[in-house]
């Protein structure tokens, strides 16, 4: 059987998509032995996994160079990507917020500027809320724009919160909830039909 | 910004190999009794803007004429084609089946993507029938096979099901456009989220929340599909697809095809089955299309149409097919003094359509790849062909034996 290409953003959500996998009777020995190739197969040679950094991922599989994917609502709200988005598998769960300092005003019709790794949920936020703003994108250590003046309000992803207390910042406002999805390139879809049928009901066990 | 970083022998063979291809896409929309046809370049910004406004203005080239009116280059076919049989005829008595191969233009966000993009389709005319739509899906399949795919899958669908879905479920603008997001990315959980927050009859929520699993092979989706509670219109347009699938069954095409009720495409003057085809190592549709029988009303026409379109660089990239070896047949070697009998070989050979080079340059005799290797010689000709020397001393002769030892080749 010919096999099938699975792209995981590297980081985090990869180890915890392992242990899922591991979960679904789904092995990469190479992975357990904290390997550090990019490339690597299952036990029964017929999952290739492939990673990514996250902001590639959706590209990886929209493009068809990946079958499947998985990776966070965050990255899918913001890229867009033209991909069906079959499972919702529940871990690298968080929140898609507006944070600033306590008591800062966002809907009074002022222009703001927003700080975000995710320029376009940004502008699609408040662009809904009939606020302009000037999206400035950022690609790590977001918290840091409203401390130094950057900018007014941060858009980011909060897990706990504490990055945010001990910056002193807060939520304001709650965009989405965010969780790990699988995500399937169409074209894959229809010509490997039965083989990705068959590992999302192998994942949708775990689920269940 | 738009220049294309192959290179100058990549383009070569990419040309030589879509060249090729179209070849073959011609005589087999021939086959099927398309003539060709072409509309010009350009069209009026306002057929795009007024007419059917499916096509991101935004994404198209713009041109302004010595009178200040805009155009645009323009972004698809099937617009201008319509347009044209539209303006002959407003109804028809008889069916028009035409083909093209052309470029259409459109900008896309990324910038090295290139503007233009060659299409090849067809659009039939004048027929309402099943029998048509069968038919032209089995052409779409015939070419795919024709290239050599071997994993070739058409999904169908039809444009009408998912308006006859959320024609009751009285959403505003922008659930309207959540929805069809959700449906079309088969996004199971999200529908869910989706539908708690939404007042509809339950029946409707149930097939919703059905929609990303009716998908596969055309009994796996009716087994499915037969649980619903389903309006009249959507039975209705159910029947019709799998009365499809039986005729496309006759045609021997059955294993290729693959139902899938979420399938909604971005331009909205489908009105039936829809339909896109798919190949192994491409990640995206190579050829899509489907029924718009309302689409000549827009130039006050009743017409009813069926086509589709195949991305040709997608194919070219893809297609199995076999490279023809493009060797030239003759390279004829010749001082200044003897111009006038090189000339004079070249146009014997030359009637014979053999491909021919003349060159006065010595050093260029190796860079070039002939069969022929022909060089005049004070009295006669001396050729060298598969490594050996020959000598002639008339041109006749040499024509003969040239002829001979292609007929071989």
């Amino acid at each position: 059987m010919e096999y099938m290409t699975l792209a995981l953003a590297t980081g985090r959500i990869a180890d915890q998509a392992m242990v899922f996998l591991e979960q679904a009777q789904i092995h990469f020995p190479d992975y357990q032995n904290h390997s550090r190739k990019l490339v690597m197969f299952d036990e029964t040679k017929t999952i290739k996994a492939i990673f990514a950094k996250t902001a590639d991922l959706t590209t990886y599989v929209e493009k068809g160079a990946a079958d499947i994917g998985i990776v966070g609502k965050d990255t899918i709200i913001e890229d867009q990507p033209d991909v069906y988005e079959l499972l919702d598998l529940g871990f690298g769960k968080c929140q898609l917020v507006v944070a600033g300092f306590p008591g800062a005003t966002l809907y009074d019709g002022k222009p703001l500027t927003v700080a975000s790794k995710y320029p376009r949920i940004a502008k699609k936020f408040f662009e809904e809320k009939g606020v302009q703003i000037d999206a400035i994108k950022l690609n790590g250590s977001v918290e840091l724009a409203p401390l130094i003046g950057l900018s007014d309000v941060i858009v980011d992803i909060v897990e706990t919160g504490t990055t945010l207390k001990q910056n002193g910042l807060v939520v304001l406002d709650h965009i989405a909830d965010v969780s790990s999805r699988l995500i399937v390139n169409k074209a894959s879809y229809a010509t490997k039909t039965e083989r990705i049928q068959q590992f999302i009901r192998q994942l949708k066990m775990v689920l269940e | 910004m738009y220049i294309n970083n192959k290179s100058i022998y990549e383009r070569e063979r990419e040309q030589r190999k879509q060249e090729q291809l179209i070849q073959i896409l011609r005589r087999r929309f021939k086959t099927y009794g398309y003539t060709k046809m072409k509309t010009q370049a350009f069209e009026e910004y306002d057929l795009y803007a007024k007419v059917n406004r499916s096509i991101n203005l935004k994404k198209m080239i713009k041109v302004i004429d010595q009178t200040g009116n805009v155009l645009v280059l323009r972004p698809d076919m099937t617009l201008p084609m319509t347009r044209q049989i539209a303006q002959e005829f407003s109804e028809l008595s008889h069916d028009i089946k035409y083909y093209y191969i052309e470029d259409v233009f459109r900008q896309s966000e990324i910038e090295q993507t290139p503007l233009g993009r060659t299409q090849a389709g067809v659009e039939y005319y004048g027929n309402p029938s099943e029998e048509a739509d069968a038919e032209v899906i089995a052409l779409a399949i015939h070419i795919l096979k024709d290239l050599g795919f071997k994993d070739i899958k058409v999904e169908m669908g039809d444009a009408g099901f998912f308006k006859a879905l959320t024609q009751n479920m009285n959403l505003n603008g922008l659930q309207f456009y959540e929805l069809k997001q959700l449906i079309q990315a088969k996004n199971a959980v999200d529908i869910e989220r989706f539908l708690d927050n939404i007042s509809v009859k339950d029946e409707i929520k149930q097939i919703v929340k059905h929609m990303p699993f009716l998908y596969g092979k055309p009994e796996y989706v009716l087994n499915m599909i037969r649980e619903l509670p389903l309006t009249e219109e959507m039975t209705h347009k159910i029947d019709y697809l799998y009365r499809l699938v039986d005729l496309l069954n006759m045609y021997g095409l059955k294993e290729h095809l693959i139902i899938d009720l979420g399938l909604i495409n971005q331009m909205d003057y489908y009105s039936d089955v829809i339909f896109q085809g798919f190949v192994e190592r491409v990640g995206e549709p190579v050829m899509m299309g489907g029924r718009y029988n309302q689409l000549a009303e827009s130039f006050q026409a009743d017409i009813p149409a069926i086509g589709f379109a195949c991305f040709i660089d997608l194919l070219v990239a893809a297609a199995p097919i076999e490279e023809l070896e493009d060797l030239l047949d003759v390279c004829v070697v010749y001082e200044k003094s003897q111009l006038e009998q090189s000339i004079q070989l070249a146009n014997d050979l030359r009637q014979r359509e053999y491909r021919v080079i003349t060159t006065e340059n010595q050093a260029q005799v190796d860079q070039i790849k002939a069969i022929f290797l022909v060089t005049l010689k004070e009295i006669g000709y001396e050729l060298v062909f598969k490594g050996e020397d020959y000598q002639f001393k008339d041109r006749l002769t040499l024509l003969d034996f040239i002829d001979k030892q292609r007929e071989g080749i």
